[in-house]
């Protein structure tokens, strides 16, 4: 037999294996539904990065809010302090001035009722 | 020429506000006193409390712009239990410094170990500081308002917060010695 003989021999149509169709449909399905969707973890099947990120921001802004309402409470407390002294010292600077005019005409008084004495 | 001439500027501004401030050298008193109040309020910190005397209804207007016009206050007061626990000469520093130039005594009254003065400082005519120091046996009060405020300003406030009402000061009837 020669080559050409040999080689027609080889290539001579076949018909496929029962089911041979089928089989590989079937394979070209899951090959194509693994492609799509990796495998996930259950973790990351419950918590997808997305879903992560989107807490991890909404977190941060509650810190920010939450640093915000802080700072605004403290300047409050310091401002309230302040007014607090502020008013102190009003009242403390005014009782004095009130003194000082109290002892100034304590003396114009007894000035004056020297000078009238005979 | 220019750097001498504001290096001259800064020196004078500096040396201008500098004699703006008294120094309260009194904190030796502290230790003696039964009772003692320091009360230090920068021009931040009054800006600051006067944000606040807006945000309540029961404030006056008046106080809000006499609080605008100061830069500091400075408030000491001593209480002691027993007599001679301090002397005029503790006074003398403060005394000293209320000699240097813009500062006027418009009044001092002195009955036994009773007393008191008040200084106001002017600039230009306007007023821009008032100090008052005020003893008795047991007690020494050393206050410094340091702003364009007139006695009349805190006349102003009296009967708010529990501030006694000056009729005196707001009548201008303090005499200058």
């Amino acid at each position: 037999m020669n080559l050409e003989d040999q080689l027609r021999q080889a290539l001579r149509r076949r018909r496929p294996p029962a089911g041979f169709e089928q089989r590989v449909l079937a394979a070209v399905r899951n090959q194509a539904s693994q492609g799509q969707r990796p495998r996930e973890s259950g973790w990351a099947r419950w918590f997808p990065p997305r879903t992560w990120a989107a807490a991890m921001a909404a977190l941060a802004v509650l810190f920010l809010i939450a640093g915000q309402v802080r700072e605004h409470w403290r300047q409050r407390q310091a401002g309230l302090q302040a007014r607090e002294q502020l008013i102190y010292a009003l009242e403390l600077t005014s009782s004095k001035l009130t003194y000082a005019q109290q002892k100034a005409l304590q003396q114009r008084t007894i000035a004056l009722n020297i000078r009238e004495k005979p | 020429m220019k750097r001498l001439f504001f290096s001259v500027l800064l020196c004078a501004a500096m040396a201008a506000s500098a004699s703006a401030q008294l120094k309260l050298n009194l904190d030796h008193l502290a230790s003696k006193a039964s009772e003692s109040v320091d009360i230090t309020l920068d021009a931040s910190t009054l800006q600051l409390a006067g944000r606040f005397l807006s945000a309540e209804k029961s404030d006056d207007p008046k106080l809000k712009e006499t609080v605008g016009k100061l830069k500091g206050i400075q408030v000491r007061t001593f209480q002691f239990s027993s007599l001679g626990a301090y002397s005029q000469s503790d006074l003398q520093p403060v005394r000293e410094q209320l000699k240097s130039p813009g500062w006027m005594r418009i009044l001092a009254a002195q009955e036994k170990d009773e007393g008191a003065e008040i200084y106001l400082r002017t600039e230009q005519g306007k007023p821009a500081g008032i100090a008052i120091l005020a003893w008795e046996p047991k007690e020494l009060a050393v206050v410094h308002l340091d702003g364009p405020v007139s006695l009349e300003d805190l006349a102003g406030l009296g009967g708010k917060f529990g501030i006694p009402n000056v009729p005196a000061a707001a009548g201008g009837k303090f005499a200058k010695k």
